[in-house]
This record gives C-alpha cells, structure tokens and sequence, in this order.
C-alpha cells in the first residue's frame, strides 16, 4: 500500500476532526437528535482515526532507529580578549564548541571587534587567526553562494558570511553554536554526508526516456517563461543544509528525508524537460517522504536563498492527493 | 580517505524546542500537534462513555475535553487552511519564495486576495465555533 492511502486517512481525521466539530456543535443547536447523534459517531470515528495515526505517525513510526545520542553542557573556559587596537564595537562571542573527545559542548567566550561590515564568518576567522587557532569553521566562498558556513547564531540557522555581527548582537553579545539538525564533527563543522545522501536519494536530474539523447541531446530543449518559473525558485537551492537543520520533524525524526531533497523532487518534476514522470512523484510518497512534513514553514525561514521548500513539500502533498482517485 | 566520527543529537521529540528562538508560530504548531492527537483518544473516550452512561460527569468531562481539544486544533485549522492557500497560489501566498522571483516571474494569481483571507476565514469560523461551544456547555 503506498503511503498516500494510509496518509489519507490521518489527513482526513486532520481536516474532518474541525469540521464535524463544528457540524456537532451546529446540531447540538438546532435540537435535531438524530443528526447531532450521527455527527457524534463520525466524529468519535474521526477523533480516534486522528489520534491513533497521529501517534503512530509521531511517537511510533518516528523513531528513529539508531542511537541518538543526548548532550549535555560541558565546561566553560574564558580566553583572554586580546584586542588588536581595531576600530569598531567591541563584540563577546560565546562559542557552543562541539568537543569530539568528550562528546560534550565547551561554551567559550572570545571578544573581538567589530565594524558595520564584519560579518559573524568574519569575527570567527578573525578569533581563529588571532586569538585560538583551534577554532574549527568551514567555510569556502565568504559571498553567500557555496552554503558551506551554515551555522546557529542567537538561536536562528543562518549563513555566517551573510550574517552581520552588529544587526544581530544583542548587548553586544553573539552567541554562536553548530547546526543541530546535522551530525555532529567538530566545533562547528557539521557532517554533511547524511544531508548529501539525502539529496542523491531523489535523483536530482533530468531524466529523458531516450536513454541516447539523455547523454547526447541533439538540439536544445525549449521552454517557455511560465514553463521555467514553474521550477525556478526551487533551482535557487544552495545545499547549505539550513532548512534541514531548522526543521522540527528531522530534529525529532531524522529519517525524514527533510526539506531540501522534497524541494528537488519538486523542482524536478515541475521541469518541463524531465521526463521521470510520476515516478518521481510516487518514490517520495511515504511517511518519510512527503507526508512526514508537518507544515511548520521553519525550513522557508532559515532559507537564506528564498528557495521556500515548504511551499514545495505542501504542492507535492497536491499532485499525489491529485493522484490518488486516479490510481483506486 | 580517514573516517570520520560523527556525533547525532537528533531522535528526540523534545528537540523542536528549537524552534522557540526563530520560528514561534511554528513551535505552537508543532507542540499543540503533538498534545492534540492525545486529547483526541481521551475526547473520543469520554464522548463514548458519555453516550453509554449518560451521566453527569461524563457529560462534563466531554465538556471540557472538547474545549481543550478545541483550542489545541486552532493552530492546525490555520496552517491546514494555509497549506491549501499555498497549494491554490502554487506557493506565491504564504509562501517565502526568492523575492527577485516574485517581482520579474510570470506567477501572478488574481485571487491572491481571497487565498490570503481563506485561512483567517476559517480561523473566524473556529473561533465562533469555539464560543458556542463555551456557551452550550457552561451556561
């Protein structure tokens, strides 16, 4: 049974729990006995749909498998301020860094300085470079494009090359820590072989049926402007991982597949050039596909790029509910 | 190439607390989900047992079940509603797509107006709903 036809019923419960809440409640007022004992029954139907799926849905199919682990604060260490006589606004940097060894988070602050122009990135290799040369960042481009800098600071995922130290300081204070919803290497580097394993999982690629033209294609394939903005927004897609770390559901279910590899199925099957067909569509209709996304919109807001993967994941909930009576 | 460790701190449900920095509306959501399919059973519950008994504290307990899961569906009325908006504008409302895109795309919907109340109307409607609950069951 593919995952729509159970899904259908734990959103029918979701959308039809108000409704005949408000239909009982409606008859309950106008006396009618009969009708308010039958919306009763469908709603005690409805209730219990919803509440057992929901469970199994959050609490059972949700759990993930392997051995999470839980960690707790670790020590705080100060290291001494040592500033270079710079202009700018004197800035403390809490750092929540990952220590591999103790498998905890050491909490140290550093102070550096800080112009309208310093970037979070900025101050970080500045403390790096002049302060503790064990401070671990990644980072690559330093202009918003390559998505390697993804971090939390002041409890948001941003892009630490894009972040300005003052916007976000508040009494001077940043706090900065690594994304969560990655595993963890060290200090604020987050492995990124899950997330990329994620993405290769849906194939994002076009696909033609003649396998030659596929890797020869004699002419180019035409579109028209509403045929590209169809995909468009969702090909903006920097692989920062943001999304996946602002999203609730991977956080507490991590076999969710997240939002970033849902947008590229999107992205994809709206290409008038692919021809993967429904395929597409079907491989990512399972609880840990499309239907595990439970509309927070968290991931759209850390999106530095408006790629919005949550409008994305809402219209493949679209085309595969389309899907279904077809498929009965 | 050398493996690396790695350390997961996901798996938890208590980890959508995260979201109480950035994303509040996001975090009633995800929360009141989590205790509404609960209420659900224990609504459904006393909704039976009511019928059967039919006596008063019963009645009572539907009573306040119902409230309580009526407000914990509030949350899930508006962003269902939402998502549907979502779905009608092929993402242009509600939605957080590339602001360049939304000024120069071809996306233009003339009933932007009325997907953007679509969620507030069903939100009136609950909320009316709600009242008369109240005032059915506690007057």
């Amino acid at each position: 049974m593919r995952a729509s036809r159970y899904q259908i019923f734990l959103y029918a419960g979701m959308m039809g729990v108000p409704l005949f809440m408000l239909l009982t409640v409606a008859g309950i007022f106008s006396g009618d006995f009969y009708a308010t004992n039958v919306l009763s029954m469908i709603l005690i139907a409805l209730l219990l749909l919803y509440g057992v799926l929901g469970i199994n849905d959050l609490y059972i199919h949700g759990k993930y498998p392997g051995s999470a682990r839980r960690i707790s604060k670790g020590t705080v260490a100060i290291s001494s301020a040592q500033p270079r006589g710079r202009q700018g606004t004197e800035t403390t940097f809490v750092l929540e860094r990952f220590n591999s060894d103790t498998k905890k988070f050491d909490s140290v602050t550093y102070k550096t300085y800080a112009t309208e122009r310093t970037t979070v990135l900025g101050a970080l290799l500045d403390i790096k470079d002049y302060q503790d040369n064990t401070v671990s960042v990644r980072c690559n481009c330093r202009m918003g494009i390559c998505g390697s800098c993804g971090m939390v600071v002041n409890g948001k995922p941003v892009l630490a090359c894009e972040t300005s130290v003052l916007k976000v300081a508040q009494d001077n204070e940043i706090k900065v820590s690594p994304m969560l919803g990655h595993p963890l290497l060290r200090d604020m580097v987050t492995d990124f072989e899950d997330f990329f394993e994620r993405h290769k999982s849906v194939e994002p690629q076009l696909y033609r049926k003649d396998a030659k033209e596929e890797y020869a294609a004699a002419k180019e394939y035409r579109q028209s402007k509403q045929e590209l903005d169809k995909y468009l927004p969702y090909s903006y897609c920097i692989m920062c991982g943001l999304c996946l770390d602002a999203c609730p559901v991977v956080n507490s279910n991590p076999n969710f597949i997240g939002p970033q590899a849902l947008s590229q199925v999107y992205r994809y099957h709206a290409d008038s050039r692919d021809q993967k067909g429904k395929k597409r569509l079907f491989d990512v209709d399972t609880s840990e596909g499309v239907w595990g996304c439970e509309f927070s919109g968290s991931c759209s807001k850390a999106c530095p790029k408006g790629v919005d993967p949550a409008s994305a994941i809402q219209m493949l909930k679209g085309e595969l509910m389309k899907e279904i009576p077809k498929n009965e | 190439m050398q493996d690396q460790d790695s350390y997961d701190v996901r798996g938890s449900q208590s980890r959508v607390f995260r979201l109480l920095t950035f994303d509040k509306e996001g975090l009633i959501h995800m929360l009141f989900y989590r205790i509404a399919v609960f209420s659900a059973i224990i609504l459904a519950a006393s909704m039976i047992t009511g019928f059967i008994y039919n006596q008063t504290p019963f009645i009572n307990l539907t009573g306040v079940m119902l409230v309580i899961t009526w407000v914990l569906f509030t949350p899930q009325v508006f962003e269902t509603s939402k998502a549907m908006s979502v779905i009608a504008s092929s993402g242009t409302v509600f939605g957080r797509l590339n602001e360049s895109f939304l000024k120069y795309g071809t996306h233009k919907s003339r009933l932007k107006i009325a997907y953007a109340a679509f969620p507030y109307a069903a939100l009136v409607i609950w909320a009316i709903g709600f009242v008369c609950v109240v005032w059915l069951w506690f007057t």
